[in-house]
């Protein structure tokens, strides 16, 4: 079992396989090797270390990815999310946006793929508007940019 | 070249056209304006700020969006989804806010798929649909492969629908051709029945054929066309098909998905095609010798899935050896049944029967014969799971 202790200091034991579903704790604890002292994650808070533990157990048999997957960035991927991860990942905002920085910091690639996957899904079809409203982006464009973007667009507005 | 074509004006035509095509230039590019746009922009960041959305403004705004907290290299994740998902998104991903703009902007991979149909028309306009196909291919850079899809199979011939003009079209597979050599996949669907009429120039099909000589890295060719044959010849997925074979592209191992289009066994790609997917449209007059001769033409295939029937029948008889067919799903129906008997297979091949558009299930293994080489492996014929309608006849 290892121990984990997050910024907020609370401290999880979760079985080792589960652990290494993070390729951080991985090398860690290839670096370290066995020891009973815990694990610091100086930026995951404990209430999205839990979600994210509980995306770990789940996918903790699924084979590794493919390292070299990504290696052509313009191959179209599989935008699929499974049936259990939609559900893991229907939680507000906030914490969608945390769980991506934590799989980030984590290196767990699978758990980052769904929740950018189900960002984009939520940019899908809105337009740039939209999109702001959506994410309380504030359109920081200056007058100039506004119209220069404007009049690059203007064949696709006259319609 | 079409015949009676004056030579003269065709050359005239196409060094102009090629010139509109190949020289993609972002607007507003000349030094005049370049200067002028770097002087605006930098008397506005000396002038004090009037609108209302300052930007101390925004920082403190975003602040409480949780998007903002996402690096430059997750944005970029998320901006890579957004292309794979719905390739339009990008285009309004590049007006949202300036991080985006820049990332998108500065990343050339996010533009690599480019979509034409009724949904990105009804986001970006049809009016002007060259500019910004041509903005979309710019922003592209110049090395990527690319993933072309021209989809006007559910165009509408409406007041508030949208249908291009044969024109259009031709405009749009030249704007297209300029890249050729950088197509990865090619995805052309058309019903001839949905368009509009417009002059057609032939000059741009030539033109649209010197273009298609440089193909070296296409992996991926759908090719889909109603059943509705235009009176006049025109740039249809079948004569695009045409054009396609005069070239025999120099890239091994790719896949080709056709529905409707007629192959006529000399004119069959002579590369090296590992996936085929062939679709016959009841309409068609293509029967199933028409088809085995042309499936003669890609003996290297390894998987082939052929669907559909058509009424026709065809008074001559034909082979097709299948050196190295490893999986071969069919539709079951007569027409595929006269397919499949003419069809040799030197090699262990797995055979199912598609289940697309059937009905009542039935778990059933079925083995057929058909004539054989000597020393020929035996096939066998599959239905795991597959779906027959009762009173559909299943293969003899």
């Amino acid at each position: 079992m290892i121990n984990l202790t997050t910024s907020d200091n609370e401290t999880f034991t979760v079985d080792k396989k589960v652990a290494e579903k993070s390729v951080l704790i991985k090398n860690m604890l290839e670096d370290v090797g066995e020891s009973d002292q815990a694990i610091p994650l100086p930026n995951v808070t404990a209430s999205v270390l839990k979600k994210v533990l509980e995306w770990c157990e789940h996918h903790k048999d699924d084979p590794a990815p493919p390292e070299n997957e990504d290696k052509d960035d313009t191959r179209k991927r599989t935008t699929d999310i499974s049936e259990w991860d939609q559900k893991f990942i229907a939680v507000d905002q906030e914490m969608l946006f945390e769980i991506i920085l934590a799989a980030n910091y984590l290196d767990i690639k699978a758990l980052l793929d769904v929740g950018c996957k189900t960002v984009a899904n939520m940019i899908k079809g809105k337009t740039p508007e939209e999109i702001r409203k959506l994410f309380n982006i504030v359109n920081d464009f200056t007058p100039e940019e506004e119209a220069q973007i404007k009049k690059e667009n203007e064949w696709a507005e006259d319609r | 070249m079409p015949n009676g074509m004056p030579s003269a004006t065709w050359k005239c035509n196409s060094e102009r056209y090629l010139n509109r095509f190949s020289q993609l230039r972002p607007f507003s590019s000349s030094p005049f304006s370049t200067v002028t746009s770097m002087l605006r922009k930098l008397v506005s960041a000396l002038k004090p700020r009037t609108s209302s959305n300052t930007l101390t403004d925004h920082t403190s705004q975003d602040r409480s969006s949780g998007i903002r907290k996402l690096d430059a290299d997750v944005l970029l994740h998320i901006f890579g989804f957004c292309r794979d998902i719905d390739p339009v998104s990008v285009w309004a991903i590049s007006r949202t806010s300036r991080q985006w703009r820049q990332l998108a902007l500065q990343h050339s991979t996010l533009w690599t798929h480019i979509v034409i149909d009724r949904s990105s028309v009804r986001l970006l306009g049809g009016f002007h649909l060259l500019r910004w196909l041509q903005e979309w291919i710019l922003r592209s850079g110049m090395v990527h492969v690319l993933d072309f899809k021209l989809d006007f199979m559910d165009a509408v011939r409406s007041k508030r629908g949208w249908a291009p003009t044969w024109t259009e079209i031709e405009d749009i597979l030249c704007t297209t051709g300029t890249r050729a050599h950088r197509w990865r996949s090619f995805t052309y669907t058309l019903d001839a029945a949905k368009i509009r009429p417009g002059p057609s120039d032939y000059w741009k099909w030539s033109l649209l054929s010197s273009f298609i000589r440089a193909v070296s890295r296409l992996q991926t060719l759908h090719l889909s066309s109603g059943c509705k044959v235009p009176a006049e010849r025109r740039l249809t997925p079948q004569v695009f098909y045409g054009m396609l074979n005069s070239i025999s592209p120099s890239s091994t191992g790719w896949s080709a998905s056709l529905f409707n289009i007629s192959l006529e066994p000399e004119q069959t790609w002579r590369g090296r095609v590992e996936q085929l997917c062939y679709n016959v449209a009841p309409m068609s007059s293509f029967g199933p010798h028409h088809l085995c001769a042309a499936l003669a033409s890609y003996p290297h295939t390894r998987t082939m899935q052929l669907r559909g029937w058509s009424v026709a029948r065809n008074a001559w008889t034909s082979w097709a050896v299948l050196y190295e067919l490893e999986e071969l799903t069919i539709e079951p129906n007569w027409f595929m049944t006269d397919v499949v008997s003419s069809v040799h297979i030197l090699s262990t091949c797995h055979t199912s029967l598609d289940s697309y558009s059937m009905q009542d299930t039935i778990a059933n293994t079925i083995e057929f014969q058909h004539t054989s080489f000597p020393g020929e492996p035996k096939s066998t014929l599959q239905s795991s799971s597959c779906s027959l309608p009762s009173d559909r006849p299943l293969l003899s």
